[in-house]
């Protein structure tokens, strides 16, 4: 009887007819969307609109086109730095891509210590990034004292320099990444894995497959999607690297570990070329939303599969 | 289904055939050195933490420090106020904690529950507004906050962790799965939509609620580089910049004992409550 009696309250403008629920649910909503707007879409926004402005400190300034686009796309290093993005995400690939899903699939495997090693891959997620930054840092630390280089001794051989080494840096910045964040993903792979009905290991046991085929026919392509869906976005993610090169290595040495996210920073903050970096920024937004577009089709068609 | 019970590709039968036996070994063999990475530099540092400055830099290296300094602790604790730097920081992330339990809860309530018309449309912009990329909006989102005098406040941080899409998502698919006829009934006692929120379904929701604040706790523990560029009051820093700057002013093996205080408390937190966010983890992974 009441609820029919709720119901019935409604407001209406012209011919558009809210409801009571309608109401308190935007009521309730509000807070958020004024903070979604405020926080998400209006700096977009801005960052597209003032990137075509020459800024004076954080004022807008006259219009002037695509000056701060020619300034940044003809400074020497932009080449350069676009060049070290990809190595960052192509480190992350070669490095951090396969381990998450080995470690998963192993986990799946075992029932004793399973939490144990649940609780370990896990760990370093839980520190401050920059902590284990610093932590990187120093285990890399370029002289004898330096945890890697102390073991490299333990082996009879040379210190090396490690991020001090141009050649190396981007690489070993992924290497810390992928020992922070590796847990993180091996327990969504793992949750993946929690899916999988056990009567088809045991329909595929009896017809006589062993292991290796059943992991191809049957834990394999059921993990393809998720891998597939997190490649775009580690794509996406790797892409916008600037915390860990400014922490351990400050673009450094001469440059080598200089990303695109990194370079905008040092426009806003530290040169004072708020154009310039939002100029860089939008670059970086477009060659991004490609893939973002691309990351919504292949979710789209995987949830349609599903 | 129980987590800790296998549930992979070997059968229950095969277990004791001498090929699946090694295959076992390989595996516990890979995990324990995966964890042995994980560890070693923790215990480094640890270890580390304890020896002088002379002894870190000597040659050759000792493993284990030769006098056991622990006083060293609390000299650091004095000497870089650390303990300010907790006390900015537990400020901030209480604050980031609230607010997002509040905030997102909300939403996530009113997208789960009540669907007014129209709520899809913001559905829609969480999901692609959770992919686009943020280095775009950082520097206007800066200025904006600095054109509000929101400099050296933690105010922008509590609006930033009140408006998390990710935890909107998590929420909704919680309250999801509470029963309707509990939220039907409160309605008919005439409860109002914020008072269902508060009084039934919040605490009903721990395992979310738990999920959201220790993720909350960690993150905001650990935020950089916002904070960093905002906040320049030395005694309002949060410990993340505080670690940050200090890496210039102390000796190696003080730094050391820093980066355990700065390390300890997230840890400790992961320790007692590894149910929740391991659980949350995984629940956000399938969800996502």
């Amino acid at each position: 009887m009441q609820k029919s009696v709720i119901r019935r309250k409604k407001l209406s403008i012209g011919s558009f007819k809210l409801t009571k629920t309608d109401v308190s649910g935007w009521l309730l909503m509000l807070p958020f969307v004024i903070l979604l707007i405020y926080l998400y879409i209006l700096p977009t926004i801005r960052g597209v609109l003032w990137s075509f402005f020459e800024m004076k400190g954080y004022n807008v300034g006259e219009f002037i086109g695509l000056e701060n686009y020619r300034i940044v796309l003809q400074d020497t290093s932009f080449l350069v730095t676009l060049k070290n993005t990809i190595l960052y995400v192509f480190w992350s690939f070669v490095i951090g891509y396969l381990p998450p899903i080995i470690l998963a699939v192993m986990l799946n495997e075992i029932s004793v210590g399973k939490s144990f090693f649940r609780f370990t891959v896990y760990f370093p997620k839980m520190a401050p990034a920059i902590a284990i930054s610093m932590l990187w840092y120093y285990l890399f630390y370029p002289n004898e004292s330096g945890l890697l280089n102390m073991v490299l001794g333990f082996f009879g051989m040379e210190p090396s320099k490690w991020l001090q080494n141009s050649s190396m840096t981007i690489a070993l910045i992924q290497v810390s990444e992928t020992w922070r964040g590796m847990g993180a993903m091996t327990l969504l792979y793992f949750s993946t894995l929690q899916g999988i009905n056990r009567d088809l290991y045991e329909a595929s046991m009896l017809d006589g497959a062993g292991l290796w085929h059943r992991f191809k026919s049957i834990t394999l392509p059921h993990l393809f999607p998720f891998m597939l869906i997190n490649a775009v976005r580690q794509v996406i993610e790797v892409f916008q690297i600037m915390e860990q090169p400014f922490a351990m290595t400050g673009g450094g040495p001469n440059g080598a570990s200089m990303s695109l996210g990194l370079a905008g920073y040092r426009y806003a903050f530290q040169f004072f070329k708020v154009g310039n970096a939002l100029a860089l920024n939008v670059i970086q937004f477009v060659m991004l939303m490609g893939l973002t577009i691309i990351y919504f089709k292949v979710k789209s068609k995987i949830d349609d599969d599903v | 289904m129980s987590k800790n019970k296998a549930n992979g590709m070997i059968l229950d039968v095969e277990r004791r055939q001498p090929k699946i036996k090694l295959v076992y070994m390989f595996i516990y063999a890979v995990l324990i050195l995966v964890s042995i990475t994980i560890l070693l530099p923790i215990i480094w540092i640890l270890l580390s933490s304890l020896k002088d400055t002379k002894e870190f830099l000597q040659v050759p290296p000792t493993l284990l420090p030769k006098n056991w300094d622990f006083g060293k602790f609390i000299d650091v604790w004095h000497k870089s106020a650390i303990d300010t730097a907790y006390l900015s920081t537990i400020i901030l992330v209480s604050g980031e904690v609230i607010c997002s339990i509040v905030l997102n809860g909300l939403v996530g309530y009113a997208l789960s529950r009540l669907k007014p018309k129209g709520s899809k449309l913001v559905f829609i912009c969480i999901l692609w507004l959770m992919m686009i990329p943020h280095n775009l909006s950082m520097v206007p989102k800066f200025i904006s906050f600095i054109g509000l005098g929101l400099a050296d406040s933690y105010l922008p941080f509590w609006m930033m962790a009140g408006c998390n899409l990710f935890h909107v998502l998590l929420f909704k698919d919680f309250f999801d799965t509470i029963p309707k006829a509990l939220i039907e009934a409160a309605r008919i006692d005439g409860c109002s939509e914020l008072g269902i929120f508060m009084k039934i379904v919040l605490p009903l929701s721990k395992p979310i609620v738990m999920t959201n604040a220790i993720f909350t706790f960690t993150g905001g523990w650990g935020e950089f580089l916002f904070p960093y560029l905002m906040i320049k009051d030395t005694a309002m820093q949060p410990i993340a910049i505080k670690l940050f700057t200090l890496k210039e002013v102390l000796p190696v093996d003080e730094y050391m004992v820093a980066l355990i205080l700065a390390i300890v408390p997230p840890l400790l937190v992961f320790c007692f409550l590894q149910k929740y966010v391991l659980d949350g983890m995984e629940a956000g992974g399938v969800k996502e």
